[in-house]
């Protein structure tokens, strides 16, 4: 055979396999968003915002993210993230001072909303010194003081999922840094708020690290991810193991899931002030019928050439509860030496499918503009193959140089099918922005996920 | 109607200064503090690096000053040599400084954040545009001003 001739054979087959992909994909497998909702509509900065979605009402949404001045925005939807309310309409925030509201906060909301209806609030208290955790039983309208766990703390995340451990047919998890290690407790609950005793603390003894996310399997064994802290080279994404959920034992670990290249205060043109981290997040498979039953998925922001500012979002994912990793695949589809940062995972429990959005500067030659997109993938097949990458806000953005940026993270609730992306928006691309500062908006994306291949014809 | 103008006043200030305040700082990084260079900035090692750290939101005494002195020693025996986090305010793109809030982690001295320390023993003023949440740095340079501490000595002030 001649060098062209096998040129011609490669090209044939390359062909081949391009039209049977594409022929397999199918015509409606794309997603879709609506037009952008402005969540807050307020005067300075809201950022950094968590966002629930009820899992027996998916038409009771939650949002709550860092504002300006005191408090943070809280607000709720009754009909599925298509308009917003709030809790305390005078000021659009809650845990402010105001009684009835929560301890008052500084920042860093996490949210996480159970199968009994239980809506877990957490934040930080006015100077950081303590992680505050109240509870909603009415779908985000009141709230009562769950519990306070004090210390130097910092990165406190909260998690619920449905359990097979004895007593907890739901499990919360909360954890967070504390003195440069991570440390957690978890609780069992069984009902509406119904919620049992937490744990002793019980701590990973690290420390230089940065925490990333935490996820529970459907057994009860939770995984927590962290990076290092601080500098602009990153290291290892490391993962940390509770056994027995809601029991005495410990944390194991640490086991080396990959490496990324992003630090803990990693500076980008979009981001020069504030900086961004790799931003892991962890979500398990829990639909019992998926053919990936338990699959531990791990999202995090790399930056293939060290310092080239060219951060892409990838994906790896474990079978054992976090033990073993495959290799990286890459989430973003875009051609660009440009950035994707602040990502983040949820999946849709009952389907398995998962849904990852993020910052996007793809259409920003400077790099420094971002709108946000989103992509989805199931749990068919060996590997996730993700639907194309989809613009989903309206407008694009750009740093307000107030020194926050667009904050460490964003927020995003993916289940009934509908994914509800937040995240700090400048472009009043609904013009309901009334300064310059990040207003939080939101979309509601949806689409035929997972991608149906079948057919697939390798020679 | 004076009171109601003052009041409208100082609400509308309120909520100027609101929108200029970010979101809110975030991250901390723990580690020990092995150098105060001046009131105002510090080295901190986190284990893996150190940062140098600007404290957010204060002007202190510069050497040579009245109470110069007194604030470096002040935030000397606070933190150097002991535990303590900072909280990334922000990176000052003039000259790549970490703006942080600085936040003893020691089991003798607690929780403290040393800027508002340093505020509250009147041994610095507060810049505006960066009073946080619920006007701590305001409340703490208030307590020291009526009570004549530092710069607010009744000589000092004149």
């Amino acid at each position: 055979m001649t060098t062209n001739t096998r040129h011609l054979s490669w090209l044939v087959g390359a062909a081949s396999l391009a039209a049977v992909l594409l022929l397999s994909v199918p015509a409606h497998a794309q997603l879709t968003a609506t037009v952008d909702r402005d969540v807050s509509a307020k005067t300075g900065s809201d950022s950094e915002c968590g966002m629930a979605k009820n899992p027996i009402n998916p038409n009771q949404l939650f949002a709550f993210c860092n504002t300006a001045g005191a408090g943070m925005l809280a607000a709720r939807s009754t009909d599925g993230g298509n308009t917003w309310i709030y809790p305390d309409p005078t000021d659009k925030t809650i845990a402010d001072g105001d009684p009835g509201q929560g301890p008052a906060s500084c920042c860093d909301p996490s949210l996480a909303w159970d199968t009994f209806g239980n809506l877990f609030i957490t934040y930080l208290n006015t100077n950081a010194t303590t992680v505050e955790i109240i509870l909603s039983t009415d779908g985000g309208a009141t709230f009562t003081n769950l519990v306070t766990f004090a210390g130097s703390v910092d990165q406190q995340t909260a998690v619920v999922a449905n359990t097979t451990l004895p007593g907890a047919p739901v499990m919360i998890q909360v954890v967070w840094n504390q003195s440069g290690a991570m440390v957690g407790r978890a609780a069992p609950v069984t009902g509406l708020g119904a919620v049992g005793a937490f744990t002793a603390l019980q701590s990973t003894a690290s420390s230089g690290i940065s925490f990333g996310d935490v996820a529970i399997s459907p057994g009860g064994v939770v995984v927590q991810s962290v990076t290092p802290s601080g500098g602009q080279t990153g290291g290892n994404i490391s993962i940390y193991r509770d056994l027995d959920g809601t029991g005495p034992g410990g944390w194991t670990g640490p086991i080396v899931a990959g490496t990324t290249n992003v630090g803990g205060f990693d500076f980008i043109p979009a981001q020069p002030t504030r900086s961004v981290d790799p931003e892991t997040g962890l979500v398990f498979d829990a639909n019992p019928t998926s053919p990936h039953f338990g699959r531990l998925y791990l999202m995090y922001t790399d930056e293939l050439i060290q310092e080239s500012n060219n951060l892409e979002i990838m994906l790896r994912f474990s079978d054992d509860n976090g033990a073993t990793w495959s290799a990286a695949q890459r989430v973003n589809d875009d051609p660009t030496l440009l950035s994707q940062f602040n990502p983040k995972i949820s999946i849709d429990d009952p389907t398995g499918n998962f849904m990852v959005c993020f910052h996007d500067c793809r259409e920003s030659p400077g790099n420094t503009a971002m709108r946000e997109y989103c992509t989805a993938a199931g749990p068919n097949g060996p590997a996730p193959m993700f639907l194309p990458n989809i613009p989903v806000g309206d407008g694009l953005s750009t740093t307000n140089s107030d020194g926050f940026d667009f904050g460490d993270y964003s927020g995003l609730d993916y289940s009934s099918a509908i994914g509800h992306p937040i995240w700090g928006d400048r472009s009043n691309s609904t013009g309901t922005n009334p300064d310059t500062s990040f207003d939080a908006q939101t979309d509601r994306v949806s689409g035929n996920v997972p991608v149906e291949l079948t057919n697939i014809q390798i020679d | 109607m004076r009171h109601g103008w003052a009041m409208r006043g100082v609400l509308t200030l309120a909520v100027l200064g609101a929108a200029l305040v970010p979101a809110q700082a975030g991250d901390s990084i723990w580690g020990k503090v092995t150098a105060v260079k001046e009131p105002t900035l510090v080295t901190l090692d986190y284990g893996y690096g150190s940062y140098e750290i600007r404290l957010v939101g204060i002007d202190a005494p510069r050497a040579g000053e009245a109470h110069a002195e007194e604030a470096l020693q002040f935030v000397s025996d606070m933190v150097l040599n002991k535990n303590a986090r900072m909280r990334l305010h922000h990176r000052d793109l003039s000259n790549n400084e970490m703006v942080c809030r600085l936040i003893t982690d020691d089991a003798v001295i607690g929780m403290k954040e040393v800027g508002v320390e340093l505020l509250r023993a009147g041994l610095a003023r507060r810049q505006s545009g960066y009073d946080e949440k619920y006007g701590e740095l305001a409340a703490a340079e208030n307590e020291a001003r009526q009570a004549g501490r530092g710069l607010w000595a009744p000589a000092a002030s004149k």
